[in-house]
């Protein structure tokens, strides 16, 4: 028998080199260079990428592409749903990919002006709704070149939730300025229950709430921006004054706060154990329909009545990839998903506890809580997006070491904040 | 074999058998070299290429957007100014000392309680290595109920009068990584005396027997016998433990993510936050590649010094 005469080790020699030449070209690092304006060739194939993976939204999102199809019949919309974990890590790729979906479930923030930046996001001017989204909003959705590049279509709100049946037994009433609060949480803490919730073992990115409101009712939604961006350091007393704050509230957090995990939080939050959880309407999601009637919530208290207010509002909604190869036609859904139709049919079919972003649209399952919600982020001076939306996940994970540390330590605040400044400078890469 | 009838061929030329064997050895070799070459191709694409990406990737700053920047050696330069991960580090030895060591000594143990044939022994063997076909996911939930403020423990240490000992064991920096190695631990121990079991039943009864006869005590029996007959077992032990210890995650991920404020960080959580959830790709990269080092290197450190020890044997 004959074997060739290329040695078994000098192939796997030549194959490893083979290898090691093209890794050293860096294939998985390039992202090719493609023209902003897209790819010449058109498609009629729509394909929508959505990380909204719950039975509701799911038949919800197919629904506005079979509406949208009916209008604009020579399309090919196609969706495709993602676990949302995995569709954040991979939108990175799919908006460098040469054949992209067309367009994606996305929120408003620091990301996506990134993606801006970086030539990655169709430009939607062209069918922005002139009328219909506040300022605020249709600001969010620009990018620094004033383009339009993302479609906001519902948003969700922060606040201090509780229970109306338990503040009504304990003949409680909703706070407006921090002392009441405080007053209101000793109050709670006589009565022999825990006034605030905060389960952190798998969720400590909640103290990025407390962070967050207590900075932007101290320093204003300026400050907050530009502290986010790098513009200014954690080691500023401006933030030393947010820990003073966060220090006064630290003894009315349930004790046990580090050990619960968010389940277990919201669980003693709805059984009365404890009165107040900063959070979103997704809280109340899993309760029954009986709890979430009693419901309520309260603007997070005025620290400082001189700074106008900031509430957070995530906004979600949708972009398109520059590299689409049917501009058109995402252009063509984006018009339509930022219509007041759209948005309510999103809603009605899909249930969930969110707000319509164009002020036009009614809330289809209109409640008190929700038009609370809406008024409150309607009577704000300015609006934020959330610690990680309007920075990174990589900031989160920095200020969540701090908060919680500072929970211990109280009195390390300088070193934590010196410690915070640090790291956060280190993962921005300066 | 094979030499034989391929050198009378190559001289002679001999007619008649050439023409049939030779297309008989070339689809040999066709298919031995598809039997080589499918494999090492697949395994090249899903394994050795993407291995060799994150070394390049390890060495650029790159945030999966823009275009990556080559940076050279700074990536690992800054861990050594990383007070977190200085914390990881430490923590993967301290996981690798005591969840190697003591599942080690633990699985040698009950493999040597557990070896000889007793009444009801398949019972005892079953329990022990029940909790290793739980996925680490479900025995992480299992232990969240124990460890839960008003969990199992807490409930029994102030039912027998030590509630000042209560914690928040997870929750606490001064116990959250301990108390996420004894459940790593039982199933680990589990694991481990499986493979000791299977290299006790190799060692030879007549070697004891003989040893008994002549006044050997049963620990000078366990020494000079047992241990160095486990030898070859020892080996896979080792380079099971060392990569299990290294690549811990999931348990940690799932109780406590490497909180609070890093206490219970390892290497490898560290790595998946910076790398995977967060955008530092590049910074990630070197970590996996700090862990991939600390792995083989540990192991050929080993294989290195037994091989040694059985050429002077």
């Amino acid at each position: 028998m004959s074997y060739p005469n290329v040695s078994r080790r000098g192939f796997l020699a030549g194959f490893g080199a083979l290898g090691l030449a093209s890794a050293l070209s860096a294939c998985a690092t390039a992202t090719p260079a493609k023209p902003a304006s897209g790819s010449g060739s058109t498609s009629n194939a729509l394909l929508l990428k959505s990380r909204e993976t719950s039975d509701g939204s799911r038949k919800a999102m197919q629904a506005l592409l079979d509406t949208f199809v009916k209008q604009h019949p020579q399309y090919k919309p196609k969706l495709n749903t993602m676990e949302a974990a995995a569709f954040q890590q991979q939108i990175r790729s799919d908006l460098t990919l040469s054949t992209p979906p067309d367009v994606l479930t996305w929120f408003a923030g620091e990301i996506a002006s990134n993606f801006a930046k970086q030539g990655l996001l169709l430009d939607a001017s062209s069918v922005f709704p002139a009328d219909g989204y506040s300022p605020q909003f249709a600001q969010l959705s620009t990018d620094a070149s004033g383009k339009k590049v993302f479609i906001p279509t519902n948003y969700y709100w922060w606040g201090m939730f509780y229970r109306k049946s338990y503040f009504d037994k304990w003949g409680l009433s909703e706070p407006k300025t921090w002392d009441e609060f405080i007053a209101l949480c000793k109050t709670i803490k006589g009565k022999g229950v825990i006034p605030i919730a905060l389960p952190l073992s798998d969720s400590a990115w909640l103290t990025a709430s407390w962070f967050d409101y207590l900075n932007l009712r101290l320093n204003g939604a300026t400050f907050h921006r530009a502290l986010l961006a790098g513009q200014e350091s954690y080691t500023d007393p401006r933030v030393a004054k947010v820990l003073d704050s966060y220090r006064e509230v630290l003894p009315y957090f349930d004790p046990a706060a580090k050990g619960l995990a968010f389940q277990e939080g919201t669980a003693k939050w709805q059984q009365g154990k404890e009165a107040m959880f900063l959070s979103g309407p997704f809280l109340a999601d899993a309760m029954p329909a009986d709890v979430k009637d009693d419901i309520s919530f309260f603007q997070f208290p005025i620290l400082d009545p001189a700074v106008p207010v900031a509430e957070e509002a995530p906004l979600d909604g949708f972009i398109a990839s520059a590299h689409t190869a049917n501009p058109e036609g995402a252009k063509a859904f984006l018009g339509y998903v930022a219509t007041p139709e759209a948005q309510e049919l999103y809603l009605k079919i899909s249930g969930n506890t969110v707000i319509p972003a164009n002020s036009n649209a009614k809330s289809p399952i209109s409640t008190p809580l929700l038009e609370k919600g809406r008024a409150m982020v309607a009577g704000a001076a300015d609006v934020t997006q959330f610690f990680n939306r309007d920075t990174n996940d990589d900031q989160l994970n920095v200020l969540t070491a701090a908060m919680v540390k500072f929970m211990d330590k109280p009195d390390e605040g300088a070193d934590i904040l010196k410690q915070w400044q640090n790291d956060s400078a280190k993962a921005r890469g300066n | 074999m094979a030499a034989v009838p391929q050198a009378v061929t190559r001289g002679s030329r001999v007619a008649g058998a050439s023409p049939k064997g030779i297309l008989r050895g070339s689809r040999d070799t066709v298919i031995l070299l598809a039997f080589v070459l499918v494999p090492f191709t697949l395994e090249m694409f899903w394994t050795f290429w993407p291995a060799l990406n994150s070394v390049y990737i390890s060495l650029t700053r790159w945030d999966g957007i823009s275009p990556p920047q080559f940076i050279g050696l700074d990536n690992y330069a800054r861990m050594w100014s990383d007070d977190t991960f200085r914390l990881a580090l430490r923590n993967t030895v301290i996981w690798l000392v005591l969840f190697g060591g003591l599942s080690v000594l633990g699985g040698l143990g009950l493999a040597l309680l557990l070896d000889k044939p007793r009444r009801g022994i398949g019972i005892y063997r079953a329990i022990f290595f029940l909790p290793v076909v739980f996925s680490l996911v479900v025995t992480a939930l299992v232990w969240r109920m124990i460890y839960q403020p008003d969990g199992v423990i807490n409930s029994i240490l102030s039912a027998v009068g030590l509630e000042d000992q209560a914690k928040i064991w997870l929750g606490d920096p001064d116990t959250a990584l301990y108390a996420q190695i004894l459940p790593a631990l039982w199933r680990q121990i589990g694991y481990i005396m499986v493979l000791f079991l299977a290299g006790l039943k190799t060692v030879d009864p007549l070697l004891h027997e003989a040893a008994k006869m002549d006044g050997a005590s049963a620990f000078e029996r366990f020494r000079y016998i047992t241990l160095p007959q486990l030898r070859p077992v020892s080996t896979v032990v080792l380079a099971v433990t060392v990569i299990d210890a290294l690549r811990s995650f999931d348990i940690v991920w799932s109780l406590t993510q490497g909180g609070p404020y890093h206490s219970s960080e390892l290497l490898s959580t560290y790595q998946f936050a910076t790398g995977v959830q967060g955008s530092q790709l590049g910074y990630g990269s070197a970590l996996a590649v700090l862990i991939f080092v600390l792995t083989v290197g540990t192991i050929v450190v080993y294989l290195a010094r037994s091989l040694r020890e059985e050429e002077t044997a």
